[in-house]
């Protein structure tokens, strides 16, 4: 219950005002009111006791000559006439013992009141009895005997010169009080009127609180609460989407300004909302403008792409038709001459077997050339796709020479391995490893007269591999080391020794190792020998 | 290699009438006796024919195809069925080399290869080699 009215409270300012304000003036109102009541009670019983005092010095009065006179019993009667007074509860003479020598009631003469009573504490608290009394300690509130509240006062009678100096010498000079009057005054009215008075303010307080209260809330609901409303409704519109809304509002309190200035704010919104819906339209033509530029360059690229997979195919095509062709023709030529030159041809004269022998030569060099023009033309093209796996070094150099030593007439070059038998696997393409270690040591061999000698070793790196094939051959000349391994070069040098060669061979090594990420290089000195060397990367995993 | 079978019948198969004639020259100075035919159909008669010991068969004659197909049809089918133990030797002018990926693999088509495979032109010595060899290997 109390989460819940919090919790209203909490989102209605209008609850929250006329609950706050409610409380101050509950608070202020409650402190005016108690504050009043007791200052107002203060006064009244200021003035009971004023009174109180005034009457037991009249009463005193009024008895004085006959306790002068010694007619005690006029004394009685007087009393016992006062005592009937409404609102005088009970009047007594005390003599100094303490005991009653006169009261309203004549029951009471003779009785004894102990000094130590609650009645008696003003003077006789402490051991030696107080001589006078300034009015208010002559008065104090009490419940009496009874039980009701009253009012005593104590009116000590003093000894006076009228008193000692009397016919009936009964009381000495040196005794300065001869003994007390005690009044008692019923607080009855008193307190009604107190009671009544209280009562007036205490409903005074809550209608003027509920007048407040009422008035304070209409007053908030009718120029807070409705104008906020009216503020909200409007906000809310214009938040979905309605920006044409205007609250217009009639106040030109701050609430009012603020509506106004909301309304200018929907008024520039709307305005915004319109350029951008303006520049919206502008960027889609814009866009529209420019996917159709590009559905066109599109269409050109794609129309240009077939062209170019057309004239690729084309040259394929074409290539495989000039490849199979010329085979076929070379086939034909290199067989007839072969077979010339195994037939006994002793009618040819030297000149014209040295001519046939060329023809063969070249014949089958053309051969060769188409063969590795294929080849090239396949480890170039992605199909040649590398297939990567660990390759023992040793084996595939083995396997090599033996193929070059089965083909080669030379027979007097002495072929050195120097590979540690631990030597890590080589990670790499077998076939392609294959190719360009063939090359390399068929070119080695080629190029080598005899008697030579071509060393193979390999040394391993932190991350790589180095492989050297040299040779004591013809050499390479400085200007063409460069261009040893473009396609179809040849050296000045190499022809000139009428070695029989493609030029593509070191062309195929270096795309073979540069596709594994490798490289090729060489050395030479014309006349002294060349070296070429192969540098290998080593598989992740076998990185020191 | 010692001749195994002097005057071993061998069938050249191959549409080049030139390289017919220089092969069959070649292989002759060796004392083999030679049959030719130009293109498969002229084969198949020649075969029932001629019965030769071994077949020379050049793939490049119009498609490759025809030359796998022919020799799957010689090694399995009924009509050749006393000539499904001779050898053939394929000729061809692309590298077709076992190991080489630019070869046709017949046995992905579901066809049954040829027994050896030489390059276009055969070195002679080579072809002599293989032709014993497979001569040889009969024999047994």
């Amino acid at each position: 219950m109390v989460a819940i009215s919090f919790l209203m409270l909490r989102k209605n300012l209008a609850a929250k005002l006329i609950f706050y304000i409610g409380t101050i003036l509950v608070l202020t109102m409650g402190i005016i009111a108690f504050v009043n009541i007791n200052l107002q009670k203060k006064h009244l019983i200021e003035g009971i006791q004023r009174n109180a005092v005034q009457l037991s010095q009249t009463i005193e009065r009024s008895i004085k000559y006959d306790m002068l006179t010694t007619r005690t019993d006029y004394v009685q009667r007087t009393l016992e006439e006062i005592g009937k007074q409404e609102g005088i509860e009970s009047v007594r003479i005390f003599d100094k013992k303490g005991s009653i020598i006169a009261a309203d009631s004549a029951a009471d003469i003779g009785r004894f009141i102990d000094r130590q009573q609650e009645a008696c504490s003003t003077c006789h608290q402490a051991k030696d009895p107080l001589k006078s009394l300034s009015s208010q300690d002559k008065t104090r509130i009490f419940i009496s005997e009874k039980g009701t509240r009253v009012l005593g006062i104590i009116n000590p009678i003093y000894n006076e010169p009228e008193c000692f100096n009397s016919a009936c010498h009964f009381h000495p000079k040196e005794q300065k009080v001869l003994g007390v009057m005690d009044i008692l005054l019923s607080l009855a009215e008193f307190d009604e009127l107190i009671g009544t008075g209280q009562r007036q303010i205490l409903l005074s307080l809550i209608f003027s609180f509920l007048m407040i209260a009422v008035s304070t809330g209409l007053i908030i609901m009718a120029f807070v609460n409705a104008p906020i409303h009216k503020l909200m409704e409007g906000t809310q519109k214009i938040a979905s989407g309605d920006l044409s809304y205007r609250i217009r509002s009639r106040h030109s309190d701050e609430i009012g300004r603020l509506a106004n200035s909301f309304d200018d704010m929907s008024v520039s919104l709307k305005n915004s909302r319109e350029e951008i819906e303006q520049w919206n339209l502008k960027l889609k033509n814009e866009v529209k403008r420019a996917t159709e530029k590009l559905t066109q360059a599109n269409e050109m690229l794609n129309i240009a792409n077939k062209k170019l997979r057309e004239l690729d195919n084309m040259k394929s095509d074409f290539m495989r038709r000039i490849e199979h062709g010329s085979r076929s023709h070379l086939s034909v030529v290199k067989s007839c001459l072969n077979l010339i030159l195994r037939e006994p041809h002793s009618e040819l004269s030297d000149q014209q077997e040295a001519l046939i022998e060329t023809a063969e030569r070249r014949s089958s060099t053309m051969l060769e050339l188409l063969d590795d023009y294929l080849l090239l033309s396949y480890r170039k093209s992605a199909k040649g796709a590398y297939h990567i796996e660990p390759v023992q070094l040793a084996d595939l150099m083995t396997k090599i020479i033996a193929e070059i030593r089965a083909k080669s007439l030379k027979k007097n070059i002495v072929i050195d391995i120097h590979i540690p038998s631990d030597f890590p696997q080589v990670w790499a393409d077998r076939s392609g490893l294959n190719e360009v270690f063939s090359n390399l040591l068929n070119n080695a061999s080629k190029y080598t007269e005899e008697p030579g000698t071509i060393t193979i070793s390999a040394k391993q790196k932190e991350d790589y591999i180095e492989i050297h094939v040299s040779d004591t051959g013809i050499g390479i000349a400085p200007e063409d080391l460069s261009k040893i391994f473009d396609e179809f070069y040849r050296s000045p040098n190499a022809k000139s020794y009428q070695i029989e060669g493609t030029g593509l061979g070191l062309a195929i090594v270096k795309e073979i190792v540069e596709a594994h990420h490798g490289r090729i290089m060489v050395q030479s000195e014309l006349g002294k020998g060349s070296t070429f060397t192969v540098v290998l990367p080593k598989c992740a995993d076998q990185t020191a | 290699m010692k001749m195994s079978k002097p005057g071993a019948k061998i069938l050249v198969i191959d549409d080049d009438p030139d390289f017919r004639k220089v092969i069959s020259l070649t292989l002759e100075s060796k004392s083999y006796n030679i049959v030719t035919a130009r293109n498969p159909l002229e084969a198949r008669e020649k075969l029932l024919a001629e019965k030769p010991d071994l077949i020379l068969l050049d793939i490049m004659m119009d498609s490759i195809f025809d030359g796998y197909s022919l020799c799957h049809e010689i090694k399995t089918s009924e009509k050749f069925h006393e000539l499904k133990n001779t050898p053939i030797i394929f000729i061809s002018a692309v590298k077709e080399k076992a190991g080489s990926r630019l070869a046709f693999n017949p046995a992905e088509q579901g066809l049954v290869g040829p027994d050896d495979y030489i390059d276009k032109p055969p070195q002679p010595e080579d072809l002599f080699d293989r032709i014993e060899r497979l001569l040889n290997r009969i024999r047994r």
